[in-house]
């Protein structure tokens, strides 16, 4: 699919990103915790992948090298709007979760549910929230997530260590029912 | 196994990221440490926590109407902006040919700069004082010649050697 795009068949190119056009939201979502901020690193992803397509290493992941491409938008984008604190204030924009069908009772959950896990997330380093999303929400091995943020595996274990304690930490102290609910 | 030793394993241990050996040093200790085994389940209800509520959140695709005019400006932005030297310098043949030059260009001016080499000014030079000072003989003939200036008079002597390296005294 690569190839084709490269040989100059540009329509090629929606097959390729499609499969990532939500993951990639969702995380550039879960990175920035604004939605506007989400829609543009999303689109300057794909706006770089395209542009940058002759530098892929056919012998790794589409996927990671992606992925890799929106985190670092991510992080450029962060550093322009020192987005955390304008977050802390009104991250709770409009429309960010799927239409609830207008009931209240499922608005007001969807809402308490973004409003605990952006809680949690807050209390990460920037290093820990991306290693904390890819690993343990997205699913992605230690390599895997060591390659994406070009660090090594010991890294990613400490800082995926220090994450998990401080969520620990937060959900204790805040959303001591949501730990009651797992055990 | 210490308290201080496991408790530095009970995040990796939560999400399976041990390996078989530690994990099982970790859960021995784990069995008869009552405040490690607290600890170790905290975190792992935690992560649980962290997980569902992620999977709970339901966060919206693009629309089509988004998608689509993402599509168009990527496309678009994409090609235009390019800068024409850029796209030249990527094709193969451009940065080979470029790549030859320079290599070329370095080597003629190391051949210029290369500290055994006679001074080519210096000799036309002498060839050129020579064959006006003698304007019977042939203008292109070689001829060498030494200069020899006195520090204290001042006094100019130049020696002129012809092709048998015999010489004469500048007749001026």
């Amino acid at each position: 699919m690569v190839e084709r795009v490269l040989s100059g068949d540009r329509d090629a190119f929606e097959p390729l990103i499609t499969p990532y056009r939500r993951p990639l939201l969702s995380l550039a979502y879960r990175m920035t915790r604004n939605w506007e901020d989400a829609k543009e690193t999303t689109q300057e992803t794909f706006l770089r992948a395209f542009k940058y397509l002759a530098n892929v290493d056919f012998q790794k992941s589409f996927r990671n090298w992606i992925y890799q491409i929106l985190i670092n938008t991510a992080r450029n984008l962060k550093k322009k709007q020192a987005v955390q604190d304008r977050l802390r204030h009104d991250g709770l924009g409009p429309d960010l979760l799927v239409d609830s069908g207008n009931i209240p009772e499922r608005q007001l959950l969807d809402r308490e549910l973004r409003s605990q896990l952006a809680d949690c997330l807050d209390v990460l380093s920037d290093r820990e929230r991306e290693i904390f999303l890819l690993r343990d929400i997205e699913g992605w091995n230690i390599k895997e997530t060591a390659e994406v943020l070009r660090c090594s595996s010991i890294s990613v274990r400490v800082h995926l260590s220090a994450a998990r304690r401080k969520i620990k930490e937060r959900i204790k102290e805040k959303y001591p029912s949501l730990m009651e609910v797992r055990r | 196994m210490t308290c201080r030793g496991a408790k530095r394993y009970l995040p990796l241990l939560a999400g399976n990221e041990l390996s078989q050996k530690k994990s099982m040093r970790v859960k021995a200790h784990l069995e008869r440490c009552p405040g490690c085994r607290k600890e170790a389940e905290d975190i792992a209800a935690a992560l649980e926590a962290a997980k569902g509520l992620a999977q709970k959140e339901a966060l919206r695709d693009w629309t089509d109407a988004e998608w689509r005019q993402i599509l168009r400006s990527v496309m678009s932005a994409a090609v235009e902006k390019r800068p024409w030297a850029a796209r030249l310098v990527q094709k193969p043949a451009f940065a080979f040919g470029l790549a030859l030059l320079l290599f070329a260009a370095g080597a003629l001016w190391l051949q210029k700069k290369l500290p055994w080499q006679p001074e080519e000014r210096d000799g036309l030079e002498a060839r050129t004082q020579a064959a006006a000072l003698r304007p019977g003989e042939p203008a292109g003939q070689d001829v060498s010649s030494m200069t020899i200036v006195s520090q204290e008079t001042g006094l100019k002597i130049v020696w002129f050697f012809n092709k048998n390296f015999e010489w004469k005294e500048n007749p001026r």
